[in-house]
């Protein structure tokens, strides 16, 4: 019996995604955990563990949004059961096959001669020789980057072999040296995945919303002293506070005093939220995740802490599933171990607000005539002046900036 | 003279097409041809073989219309065949030189040689020029064995002079012009005999499409000798006798005439030490040692290819003129005008093996080909070599009527890379003889058509 190959729930919240990516041409042998194909929803990328082993039959092609539960191929026990699917379902297309190498005994080549092939019109036509083709088919090249060196530009076998080499670049490098007006990518990496969904996300920010970013910095003294504390008393068992944890938990409670910032616009309505769930913006190394804390308000530090640990640690093991970075009210950002002070960070659309924290850095402050040395940590509020005027953001920064100069008023 | 872009010397097929593309590139051009205007293959080779030769073979085809009905063989009249071929070459002739004219190219009639850098003399005539292109071709090289050069042993020039046929004669070599010549003479009634060194005809081609042939045309009066080594030439009663060893055994034979096709790069009266050149080896450009200095065809030591020698002078003329153009070597068709006709492209099957492909190969026999049959043609094969990984089409190889025609769809797929699965695809008209193209290409994926089994 052939395996089904089925789109998972990678979360409560998650109800479709679209296929990106075939890593395996159609009747290729995928091995038990293999990741057979990418799917995106419009918060992560995640690679597909196939679910066994068998000759893949894709159905769904790729581009094409699948539902929950959808199968979208097959994993066939041997060819004659891989040739009675393909009867019964034709084989969709898989376009370019990526990153993976094909295995000695694959029966891909012969597969694909026997398909009709569907002439797939690309706005650009790429002017390529038949051999070429193949030899970028089976290399999982991408055409669209290789320069061509034969008639009209045509890619032929010495470019393949070239872009095998050397790998892709985008237009030969001779030319900047013939005219100095003239730009050469050294590599062009086509937005696609996470980088495909910041940058939508960061667009639609800032293209549909108001932003307005205030600054102000807080005496950090008693943060640092009270961390401190903490850590000494959690030094055997763990786990250990981040100054992050701190402010997450002060800035719940700001927003339990300023319940306006925890909102958002939705058509003609402001929404403001019951839940205060708190995304703390990460570096995957990838690119930009933000994992939720939810409802922090009610948490203690410790425990805070601990889930920040914990989703720091999934990030980079690229273990966040969508509900990991499904529905929050607002987002904290830490750029103050890059050394940066005050910033204009962009709001994490559809929320209204996001708080972006600077570095503790010893300052000299002048109170009552009198100079003295002091720890001071850089604090930039964006909100969205469309549903937020300055008066009541700067409130709530004034708030945060009480608790931040006392962490005692967080028991209030 | 005003200093020119680009003087040619030679008036053959490499030379011709280099002046006119240069001109096509808005360069100065003049031309230098010493006497025959559309060098050796228009006056001596290629244009009066295939004259005589397709006369004789239109002859084989009335034959075979004869079974039809009763008519009597028409006989091949030697005097008004040549009267005619030479009309036929003295009218391309004149056309070449009109041809030029009109392109607005100089020509110049004498013996163009380099006099130093920028610099091409005529006799007394001096010209100052950016670029040289030499196409000045070859000259016959007369066997190089005792008695080689008595009278009696002519080369195929010589040869095409004479309307009078000798009744016996001995051709050198077992090339595609040696066996196009027997193949005419048996044809006008006349014996013929061809020694061939190495172990087949047509040496470095496809050796299974040389042995066909072989098969096929080595029948009395025509004799193939393979293995066979001139030794020396003795004057016996008014003819010759030739010394010849075959398989390292010692034999003779006394014809007529001898004929020789041996020809060698024409090195000297070039000039070339005046600009520090002593060979016209090029580069992929065309490009001698010499700044400036191009050479295309014959010169350069290639192995007589008309078309090569116009593509070479195409690709010399844009590069001569700040171009960057090289020639897809790997895509030279080689033909033979025998019958049937043989025409080759790319690699054969031992030389892709040679090469370390994962060589496959089909064939379609015209046994199986409805034109082949209806002309009564049915002797040939046509041979696709390919590599398996890609499918990469690496030779193309043809025996059969029309090969000649039918190769330049095999030129164009190596040309373009096709794969086996572009040509399976290519709709071949029917019925036609290079449908077997399509169906060669189809037996090398294990798809025949119309192959039994």
């Amino acid at each position: 019996m052939a395996l089904d190959i089925i789109i998972p729930k990678l979360g409560l919240t998650m109800e479709e995604a679209v296929l990106i990516t075939w890593n395996f041409a159609p009747g290729e042998m995928v091995a038990l955990d293999d990741a057979v194909l990418v799917i995106e929803t419009d918060k992560v990328s995640y690679d597909l563990p196939s679910p066994g082993e068998g000759l893949l039959h894709p159905v769904v092609a790729v581009g094409t949004t699948v539902k929950v539960s959808q199968v979208v191929g097959y994993l066939a026990h041997d060819k004659a059961e891989l040739e009675k699917l393909q009867n019964k379902t034709p084989t969709a297309e898989v376009g370019v096959i990526k990153s993976v190498t094909p295995k000695a005994d694959s029966t891909a080549s012969s597969e694909k001669e026997m398909k009709p092939s569907h002439t797939h019109r690309d706005s650009r036509r790429i002017k390529a020789s038949p051999l070429a083709k193949a030899m970028a088919a089976k290399h999982g090249l991408n055409l669209s980057r290789i320069q061509g060196s034969g008639p009209d530009g045509r890619i032929v076998r010495a470019d393949i072999d070239q872009a095998l080499e050397h790998g892709v670049t985008a237009a030969p490098v001779e030319l900047a040296h013939q005219d100095p007006l003239i730009l050469t990518p050294a590599a062009e990496v086509p937005v696609a995945g996470i980088r495909k969904i910041i940058a939508g996300n960061m667009h639609l920010s800032l293209s549909t919303q108001a932003q307005l970013t205030l600054h102000t910095e807080a005496s950090a003294t008693n943060l640092v002293n009270f961390r401190g504390k903490l850590n000494r008393r959690y030094e055997v068992e763990g786990p250990k506070v981040s100054y992050n944890a701190i402010i997450l938990k002060a800035v719940a409670h700001a927003l339990c005093l300023h319940p306006n910032l925890n909102s958002s616009l939705d058509g003609e309505v402001i929404k403001t939220w019951n839940q205060i769930n708190i995304g703390l913006a990460m570096d995957s190394g990838d690119g930009l995740l933000v994992p939720k804390i939810r409802k922090p308000h009610l948490k203690g530090i410790k425990d805070i802490s601990r889930e920040i640990d914990e989703m720091t640690e999934r990030a980079r093991a690229k273990k966040l599933l969508p509900d990991d970075l499904a529905s929050g009210t607002f987002t904290i950002t830490n750029l103050g171990p890059w050394d940066i002070d005050h910033f204009t960070p962009i709001v994490n659309h559809p929320e209204s607000a996001i708080l972006g924290v600077g570095r503790i850095e010893e300052k000299m402050v002048v109170k009552n005539g009198q100079g003295f040395a002091e720890s001071r940590l850089s604090l930039s509020l964006t909100i969205d002046h469309r549903i937020i005027d300055g008066a009541p953001g700067a409130a709530f920064l004034k708030t945060i900036k009480d608790f931040i100069e006392d962490p005692l008023f967080l028991l209030e | 003279m005003k200093r020119l872009d680009l003087v040619v010397i030679g008036g053959g097929p490499g030379g011709v097409a280099a002046a006119i593309r240069g001109t096509q590139l808005g360069a100065s051009v003049a031309i230098i041809e010493k006497s025959l205007w559309g060098g050796l293959c228009l006056n001596q080779a290629c244009i009066p073989t295939k004259f005589i030769s397709s006369a004789a073979d239109r002859l084989k085809y009335l034959e075979a219309t004869f079974a039809y009905g009763e008519y009597k063989a028409p006989s091949l009249e030697p005097s008004e065949l040549w009267k005619q071929k030479d009309e036929l070459s003295n009218y391309f002739s004149m056309g070449t030189k009109g041809l030029l004219t009109s392109k607005g190219i100089k020509l110049i009639e004498g013996l163009g040689r380099l006099d130093g850098p920028g610099r091409v003399t005529v006799g007394d005539v001096q010209i100052e020029t950016k670029s040289v292109i030499i196409s000045s071709g070859n000259i016959w090289a007369a066997p190089p064995v005792p008695g080689g050069d008595l009278d009696g042993i002519i080369n195929s020039s010589q040869f095409l002079n004479d309307d009078q046929l000798p009744q016996t004669v001995l051709l050198l070599g077992g090339g595609p012009w040696q066996l196009e010549l027997a193949q005419f003479l048996v044809t006008a009634g006349k014996e013929a005999t061809v020694l061939e060194e190495g172990p087949n005809i047509l040496p470095t081609w496809e050796e299974e499409i040389a042995q066909r042939l072989r098969a096929i045309i080595n029948r009395e009066p025509l004799t193939i000798f393979n293995h066979g080594k001139i030794q020396g030439f003795k004057k016996k009663d008014g003819k010759i006798r030739a010394d010849v060893t075959v398989r390292d055994k010692e034999t003779s034979l006394t014809v007529d005439r001898v004929i020789y096709f041996g020809r060698t790069p024409g090195l000297e009266n070039l000039g070339l030490s005046s600009v520090g050149l002593t060979n016209l080896h090029v580069n992929e450009r065309q490009a001698t040692g010499a700044p400036g200095v191009f050479a295309v065809g014959d010169v350069t030591g290639q192995e007589g290819l008309s078309h090569l020698s116009s593509a070479q002078g195409i690709c010399a003329a844009e590069n001569a003129l700040g171009g960057e153009t090289s020639l897809n070597l790997g895509a030279v068709p080689k033909v033979a005008y025998t019958n049937p006709q043989v025409a080759s492209v790319g690699l054969s099957e031992s030389q892709a093996e040679e090469l370390g492909f994962e060589v496959i190969t089909g064939e379609a026999s015209l046994g199986t080909s409805p034109m082949a049959m209806i002309t009564g043609q049915s002797n040939g094969v046509v041979k696709v070599v390919a590599e398996e990984e890609y499918g990469e089409v690496l030779g193309v190889h043809i025996l059969a009527p029309m090969a000649t025609e039918i190769i330049g769809a095999g030129v164009l797929a190596l040309q373009m890379e096709a794969t086996l699965n572009d040509l399976c695809m290519a709709l071949i008209p029917h019925p036609t003889i290079g449908e077997s193209l399509t169906e060669a290409a189809r037996d090398a994926l294990d798809r025949a058509i119309y192959q039994a089994g």
